[in-house]
């Protein structure tokens, strides 16, 4: 797989099947702006050179998209084959389990995070425009597994907001990306919106060598602070589950 | 009142409450029209701000390579600074790439960040000469932590202060994405400030009674409703978050031409799947003069390739 900046991206708007199927969740409602996010992301990313592999909308969006082979999955068709792949959808989290929302049964309505292994075949960057993705807490056991070579999940801790005033945040996102911000900052600071408070979070992958004791970490040589999007920076190397020193969680409170 | 239960009870809300006094009083606002910036002015600035930050940061030529993009200018040092432009909406960014959400500061309280700021936009010029309508608004942190494969937890950094200013018009704040002036700080120095700053014709173009916020809150659960599959949903089901009123101002990718007065509500659905928050927006008054609330996209792409060729891999 190319490190050329590929991307895809995913964007559920509706959730009628979803409420239908599953008596639990028959109040999710309808996001509203989920394809001005997700077209902003594809605009942006195609009109500066990157190859957009793949745009699954609405019901051709699956949870096996996610999933790893290994268990079934077809992460090495899709999430897996690009360096960045891009989700707007409803998100949960029970103890650092992430349930991503779809309304399609491809094997299942909900991703779950405990299938997930990125970045064994190509996967850099997972973002996911949805809420309560990350805990702040005892991160390590929920999260450690998921990053096999993957080098950020951007995500975020508690509501991201859909509506009116976030309908630009995944162009803000992209442009960020190809104007010379590290990966984490265009994320923290494409998705925020400083009229309503979103709560964007990025995990990273770390070697042992930088961790420090109490929070002397060497921070300026961590993924979280190089990564830069291909062409555009620096970019870590895939650091090996095996090689997993530590986990970085940066967020943004007022 | 209405056809949706639970309307009175958010009537009674305090931040609805105090919402519906200003409308009271106010009755009706006016409209102001927007001076449409010129590309070359608006670059003109942006190229004042790089060279007059660039001159004070940068440790050589303070001169920038030059980036025209679809929507926006950016001016690139190799320092790492940056100016971006976005002529549309008047939006002038400065950013300082290898200190946002890095580094260190010990600023905790807004006092600290106040003059940190006040001085950098003096120093360089950043705020139109008259204009006092800023006020601060709230100050946020950036902070980062780690977990180790030992499950060892680590002390928690704080990189940046944020400060943030809402711009006030008539006695009514601007609210929405393009609403706000941001600054960063690391250690006690500015290194990002975000500008949008479309700028007001002082004479009013037209002056619009304001519709009652009840009204505004019916389409809320009217919009609900439909988006839950055409569900009963109550005023009860909401946990509301934030309610203004104000002069709209959209994102920076967008030109807009009159501000206009604006209801918006941020809201979390109780009992749901997700904690999700919503942001609905509802034109304040009758006569809607420029649309600049977002319109809805569709999505690109359609497959059924997709699926036959799972098929195939099954069979």
């Amino acid at each position: 797989m190319a490190d050329n900046g590929d991307f895809g991206v995913e964007g559920i708007r509706y959730f009628d099947k979803f409420r239908a199927a599953n008596d639990w969740a028959k109040k999710t409602v309808d996001l509203t702006y989920t394809y001005n996010i997700t077209n902003g992301v594809v605009d942006v990313l195609k009109d500066a050179g990157y190859p957009n592999n793949f745009y699954w909308a609405g019901e051709d969006a699956w949870e096996l998209d996610l999933q790893s082979a290994d268990s079934g999955g077809l992460d090495d068709e899709m999430t897996d084959t690009v360096d960045l792949f891009f989700i707007n959808t409803h998100g949960r989290n029970d103890d650092g389990i992430i349930s991503l929302a779809y309304n399609s049964k491809n094997d299942d309505w909900l991703a779950n995070s405990k299938d997930w292994r990125l970045g064994d075949i190509d996967a850099e960057w997972i973002a996911i425009y949805g809420c309560d993705t990350i805990k702040r807490d005892d991160f390590w056991d929920p999260y450690n597994s998921i990053f096999q070579g993957l080098h950020l999940l951007l995500g975020a801790y508690d509501s991201m907001y859909d509506g009116t005033t976030t309908d630009e945040v995944g162009e803000d996102f992209a442009d960020n990306l190809i104007d010379g911000d590290s990966v984490k900052s265009a994320w923290m600071d494409g998705v925020s919106d400083w009229y309503v408070d979103n709560h964007p979070a990025v995990i990273s992958a770390e070697l042992p060598e930088t961790w420090g004791s109490d929070d002397s970490h060497l921070w300026p040589a961590t993924t979280m602070q190089r990564d830069h999007y291909h062409g555009q920076g620096f970019v870590s190397a895939d650091i090996v589950h095996s090689q997993l020193g530590w986990l970085g969680l940066m967020w943004e409170e007022g | 009142m209405g056809r949706f239960r639970g309307v009175d009870e958010l009537l009674n809300n305090p931040k609805i409450a105090s919402l519906a006094k200003i409308v009271e009083r106010r009755e009706a606002v006016d409209v102001f029209r927007v001076a449409l910036p010129e590309k070359e002015v608006v670059l003109r600035q942006a190229r004042q701000w790089a060279e007059s930050i660039f001159s004070e940061r940068a440790s050589r030529d303070p001169r920038a390579e030059i980036v025209d993009r679809k929507s926006r200018t950016v001016y690139k040092h190799p320092d790492g600074f940056r100016v971006r432009a976005y002529p549309g909406s008047n939006t002038i960014e400065f950013r300082d790439t290898n200190r946002v959400y890095a580094g260190h500061t010990g600023i905790r309280e807004s006092d600290g960040v106040r003059g940190i700021v006040d001085s950098f936009v003096a120093r360089h010029k950043l705020i139109p000469d008259g204009e006092t309508d800023l006020q601060f608004d709230s100050l946020r942190f950036v902070k980062s932590r780690g977990m180790s494969a030992d499950r060892e937890m680590s002390g928690i950094v704080v990189h940046n202060a944020i400060a943030v200013y809402s711009r006030w018009t008539d006695g009514l704040p601007w609210i929405g994405r393009g609403s706000r002036v941001v600054a960063m700080i690391s250690g006690e120095e500015v290194v990002d400030y975000q500008r949008p700053w479309r700028e007001v014709l002082p004479e009013p173009v037209s002056k619009v009674r304001l519709r009652p916020v009840a009204h505004a809150l019916e389409g809320m659960l009217n919009d609900l409703s439909t988006r839950s599959g055409q569900q009963d949903v109550s005023g009860e089901d909401i946990e509301l978050v934030q309610a203004d009123l104000g002069f709209y101002a959209a994102g920076k990718h967008k030109t807009q031409r009159l501000i206009q007065p604006v209801y918006l509500f941020a809201y979390r659905l109780r009992e749901a799947f997700s904690t999700n928050g919503f942001v609905f927006g509802f034109y304040a008054h009758e006569e809607n003069l420029e649309h600049i609330l977002p319109s809805i996209a569709a999505p690109r792409a359609g497959r059924r390739q997709r699926i036959m060729r799972f098929e195939q891999q099954r069979s």
